[in-house]
């Protein structure tokens, strides 16, 4: 598949691999990246910092694995770097004023809500990263175990199990809420 | 079949993977299933509220900033380059050192200044030679 980016690195031309690599990953780095941050403008920014470690470390790729697998992981560990910090950056107090109002609106808006959908993030606020994570690349991703399981370098199978036992974890706090409100 | 065994039969339905030998025992299940119904109610609002959520896209100038950015960065010197360019620099010592000695045994008055002339030309030629090659492969 990546056979004309491989071209140009065993002719040490550099620029040429690259801008067709950037090209036809950036979008699956960024989805990567989004899948573990949850949040939209850090992974661009970390996208960003991707492609610029893969630039600088290009002549190094000896072609062991395949492109999409190295671009993967480097995206992966840049994230599990990335999130530490964005968590801290994120540990706000719930007694913040905006956070206050934030929460207050969602609670006055509570009667209009009840007929619609789950919210999405609500729902996959519940989850823990792992299973967050294989659940929003599904989605992203159209719904496809193969894309999934090399995004995370996990065996399809652990990849179904995740995302099985994900929506029955949600489909079992749906069914206590609609309990509870019922 | 459990219960639970059938979740996994819906999700499979959900995600259009279940074989379709499985189907009618899926349906059979279900119309006698207060739970599976309901679990499955659950699972198709779970469904359209994520394929709903809209997917993030990246900015517009996302390519063109990326390729303004590499433009002022250099490569990374691989491992192995960096390695061969060390085993030189320490070839080069060795061929002085030698050229060094051999001139201090054989030749003690062929060279004004001693064997540390020789040494320190051999190695100035060496070094130049070795920097007019740089290591680091350009873009």
């Amino acid at each position: 598949m990546d056979e004309d980016i491989r071209t140009y690195l065993d002719a040490s031309r550099y620029r040429e691999a690259f801008e067709l690599l950037l090209d036809r990953y950036q979008h699956k780095s960024f989805r990567l990246a989004y899948s573990m941050l949850g949040d939209e403008a850090s992974a661009e920014e970390m996208a960003q910092d991707v492609f610029l470690q893969i630039w600088k470390a290009l002549p190094s790729y000896r072609g062991d694995a395949s492109l999409s697998t190295w671009i993967y992981a480097i995206t992966r560990n840049r994230c599990l770097t990335g999130r530490k910090k964005l968590r801290e950056r994120q540990a706000v107090s719930i007694e913040e004023p905006g956070v206050k109002a934030a929460v207050d609106s969602r609670h006055a808006s509570k009667p209009e809500r009840r007929q619609s959908l789950p919210d999405s993030a609500m729902l996959l606020a519940q989850l823990s990263p792992p299973y967050r994570e294989a659940l929003r690349l599904f989605y992203l991703e159209e719904k496809s175990y193969e894309e999934v399981s090399a995004m995370l370098d996990l065996p399809i199978g652990t990849v179904k199990t995740y995302l099985h036992r994900a929506r029955k974890q949600l489909a079992g706090s749906l069914t206590r809420v609609a309990k509870v409100m019922s | 079949m459990t219960c639970a065994e059938y979740e996994d039969l819906i999700l499979d339905e959900i995600d259009g993977q279940l074989a379709q030998q499985m189907r009618p025992l899926l349906r059979r299940h279900l119309a006698a299933c207060d739970g599976c119904r309901a679990f499955l109610a659950a699972q198709t609002e779970i469904d359209q509220s994520l394929s709903g959520a809209r997917s993030p896209e990246l900015s517009p100038r996302f390519t063109a900033r990326v390729l303004a950015e590499i433009d002022v960065v250099r490569h990374d010197t691989p491992l192995f380059v960096r390695i061969s360019f060390l085993a030189e620099l320490a070839g080069l010592a060795a061929v002085a050192g030698a050229g060094a000695f051999v001139v201090q045994h054989w030749f003690p008055r062929l060279v004004l200044g001693g064997p540390w002339v020789v040494a320190a030309a051999i190695l100035c030629v060496g070094a130049w030679l070795t920097l007019a090659d740089p290591p680091t492969p350009s873009a």
